[in-house]
This record gives structure tokens, sequence and C-alpha cells, in this order.
């Protein structure tokens, strides 16, 4: 242990990182805390993090007196832009000499595509796994590029100061994480569903697959279960939402609030950003895998009483 | 409502990120997944096919290999037989020459004693000839007469009648 001390480089890192540990310590809020504010405590004078549920409007297009309705370009919905693409030119570079012995990015598209195939081929069956694909791995690589693109430097950073209502002034970053916004979350929850419901009806043909919601043959209980059938689809929208959001939303807090309290030491802030990098993949693997499986379930006939139900 | 927007629910920015998807989907599944996945099946087919066209191609020479066996069998077969005739042959060729050789010793034993037989009855006559001329001559001097030589002859023949009558006894 001493003869590990005694070397020049770990013994400046420790140095190092002492030195950053205490001026962010002293110099940020927690200092600001301790000693008071104009004292030693909080010499670096930061500002309070901006940290705000609704995206910010970048260009307003159409104020409207209900917020619900103003309709904005906002910071997420370029992000989104960005992602798609990043997504669209990957996917022309791969594919423009397509060669039957692969190479480079062709390949890498490949390995990664038929893994993702023969895992949903795995689930859903051979011919179904090939109707849910394009969907499912769609919705994968873009909440996945989506989360990693929020984690980049200058997202939640860069940005402008706008004048708020009362005077003071508000931060408008220019990117944030599109799936810290509600609406891409819900977005994706919603045509979740809509391909969910629509593949039943077009495997099992809509009175059939109505019967699961609507269950006249089952007596009381069967029709108490298809009203549940029914409630519990209308949940999932509402739990794939709020889990990607929530998980996205708090790692971006999570970020933010690290970088404040301890400034200089970027140690925590790696720390966080790995697990965010974990985080921001295992949800986008999540978001997908639940589709395929609601998918898989919703094309098979039910017998009575097979009711299945998967939350995280 | 207002708590609503206030999470951040605004129906603009969800239509707009719903239709942000639905692009993507559509232009992803026209770049990348159909042309993609045709590739993935086409390698697979063709993996599938030479794998196939390897099986064939193993049972074929496992055929070819079956038949040439078979060939050569014959072919040892054959040659075996032929083998078989040509000594055969031989040997009945042998016995031919050898019976033909004994049948020209044979004959030519054959001529040699009658030849001989022919010598000795010629010899023999000229003997008897040169006999009877030296007697002649013999009984001329004995009885120093000249007789008629017709007389002569027959008494002479005579004379080697019996005594070849006796000599003949004799042996």
């Amino acid at each position: 242990m001493l003869g590990c001390l005694t070397r020049p480089l770990i013994l400046f890192l420790l140095f190092f990182f002492l030195v950053t540990f205490v001026i962010s310590v002293v110099g940020g809020p927690l200092g600001a805390a301790i000693f008071g504010q104009g004292s030693i405590g909080g010499f670096l004078h930061l500002e309070k993090p901006h940290i705000q549920l609704a995206a910010e409007p970048i260009i307003v297009v159409a104020e409207n007196h209900n917020p619900f309705l103003t309709f904005a370009i906002t910071n997420t919905v370029i992000t989104t832009w960005l992602t798609m693409a990043v997504l669209v030119v990957l996917a022309l570079v791969a594919t423009r000499n397509m060669r039957l012995a692969p190479r480079g990015l062709q390949n890498l598209f490949e390995v990664v595509l038929e893994y993702a195939l023969n895992l949903v081929e795995s689930i859903a069956g051979k011919e179904n796994g090939r109707r849910f694909f394009p969907v499912v791995i769609t919705i994968f690589i873009y909440v996945v590029l989506n989360n990693w693109l929020g984690l980049l430097p200058g997202f939640g950073t860069l940005g402008i100061f706008v004048a708020g209502e009362h005077g003071e002034r508000e931060f408008f970053p220019f990117f944030r994480g599109a799936n810290s916004d509600i609406n891409t979350p819900l977005s994706l929850a919603l045509l979740s569903a809509f391909f969910v419901e629509y593949w039943g009806i077009s495997s099992l043909g809509l009175r059939t697959y109505g019967s699961k919601f609507i269950n006249l043959r089952g007596g009381i209980i069967g029709f108490m279960v298809g009203i549940i059938e029914a409630i519990s689809e209308f949940a999932r929208i509402i739990s794939f939402t709020f889990r990607l959001f929530g998980n996205i939303f708090a790692g971006e807090v999570l970020v933010i609030v690290g970088l404040f309290l301890l400034p200089l030491f970027f140690v925590t802030n790696n720390i966080i950003s790995l697990m965010e990098l974990f985080f921001g993949f295992i949800q986008a693997i999540i978001f997908a895998a639940l589709t395929l499986v609601f998918a898989t379930l919703a094309v098979t006939a039910h017998g009575p009483g097979g009711h299945e139900e998967a939350h995280h | 409502m207002e708590g609503l927007a206030q999470i951040g629910f605004n129906l603009p920015g969800l239509l707009i990120q719903v239709f942000n998807f639905i692009i993507l989907l559509i232009i992803l599944r026209l770049v990348a997944y159909k042309p993609i996945m045709r590739m993935l099946d086409e390698r697979s087919a063709r993996v599938k096919e030479s794998m196939e066209r390897v099986e064939q191609i193993k049972l074929e020479s496992a055929r070819t290999e079956e038949t040439i066996r078979a060939q050569m069998e014959t072919a040892r077969r054959e040659g075996q037989t032929l083998i078989a005739q040509a000594g055969q042959t031989g040997d009945r060729l042998k016995e031919e020459a050898r019976q033909e050789a004994r049948r020209e010793v044979e004959a030519l034993m054959v001529r040699a004693r009658s030849e001989i037989q022919m010598e000795r009855d010629e010899a023999m006559d000229e003997l008897r000839r040169q006999f009877a001329d030296i007697a002649i001559l013999a009984a001329e001097k004995v009885i120093n007469e000249s007789l008629n030589r017709q007389t002569h002859q027959r008494l002479i023949d005579e004379v080697l009648e019996e005594s070849l009558k006796s000599g003949g006894n004799k042996n």
C-alpha cells in the first residue's frame, strides 16, 4: 500500500482529485450553504441549475393562449431530428454499396440486425417476427440513440438566456435528450399500442380480437375480465410513457445536479454518465421488448382465462 | 389541461414526434431493413445452396468411386481369365508341337528303315550277280570246256538254287 503511494503519477492524481474535490465543495453550493454566501464559501458563483419538465421552445411557430396547443419547435424536437439524420445517414452509408461479403459499416449493420432479427423471431415466431421486426428494431435504435445523444457534451448546457415573463433570466438549451420530453415517449407508446392493436386485428380478425375486450360468452366474470383487459391496454400506454420519460428525465436531472454540487470534481459526473449510458440502453431494450411481447400476445388467440400482463 | 401542459404535454409536439417516428420507420425500412434483409436472405440461401451442392458432389464422387471400383474389379477378372486362357493355349500348342515332332520322327524312321531294306536287297542282288559271274568263270576254268552258254547258265542257276536252298536251310 505504501509502495503504491510513493509512485509519483498516482500521488499526483490523488492530489489532483483532492484539490478539485475541495475546491468543488468549498466553492460550490455546498460551501455556500455551510459558510454562507459571500464569504469564502461559494466563490464559484454558480447559476442555479435549470430544471424544467416541459421542453423549451426554440422557435415558436403559432402562439396559443392554451400552452397545450402552442405549436413550437422545441429543443427535444431538434434533438429528434438530429437522431433521425444520424440514423438515416448511417443507414445510407451502410447500404450504399451492398456486397454479398459485407465490409465495414454494412457488416456492422448486418450483424446487429441479424442478431436482433433472430431474437425477435425466437420470441414471436418466424412469420410474425418478420412482421414485427421493423417497428421493434426502429423503436430500439431510435430510443437508444436519443438517450445516448442526450448525454453528449453540449446537451442541456449549450443554449441562450432569455428574459422570462417576470423579468428573471431563463436558460434555453438548444439540445435536450428527446426522451426527457414527455411527448416523445408518449408518441412512441401510442404508436406501439397502435401497431399492437393493428397486428392483433389483422391476425385474428376484428371479431376474435375484439372478443378479448367485450366478452359476452364468459358470463359476468368473463365480461369483467374483458373490461380489465381493455383497461390494461390503456395502462400499458401510460406505463410505457412514464417508464421511459421518468428514467431519462431523472438521469438528466442527476447529471445536472451532479455537475452543480461538485462542479470541478468530474469523477462524479463520469460515474453518473456511465450509469446513464447503461440505463438509456436498458430502457430502449425494455421499450422494444415489451412492444414485441405485447404484439406476440395480441396475435396469439387467447383461450378462456388466458390473461397475461407484464409491467416493469 | 394546465397541469398537463406543465408536465410538458403539448399536442403539436406530440404530433410532430409521432410524425417523426413514422417518417423514420418508413425511411429506415426502405433504406436499411429491406436491402439488408434481402442480403441476409440471399446469403443464407446461397449458403444453403452451396451446402446442398457440396452434399451432391460428395454423393456423386462416392458413386463414381463405386463405379471405378466395379470397373477395376471387372477388368481384373477379365485379365485373369485371359491369362488362364493364354496358359491353356500355350499348353495346347506345346502338346501339338510335341505330337507333330513325334509323328515326323516316326515317319523318318519308317522311311529310313525302308531305304535300308531296299539297299540291302540291292546289295544282295549285286552280290548274287557277281557271285554268278565268278562261279561261271571258275567253272569255265575248272572244266576247261566251252559249253553252251545256255546250258551253263541253267547249270549255275541249279547250283545256286541248291546252295541257296541249303543256305536257307542252314539259316
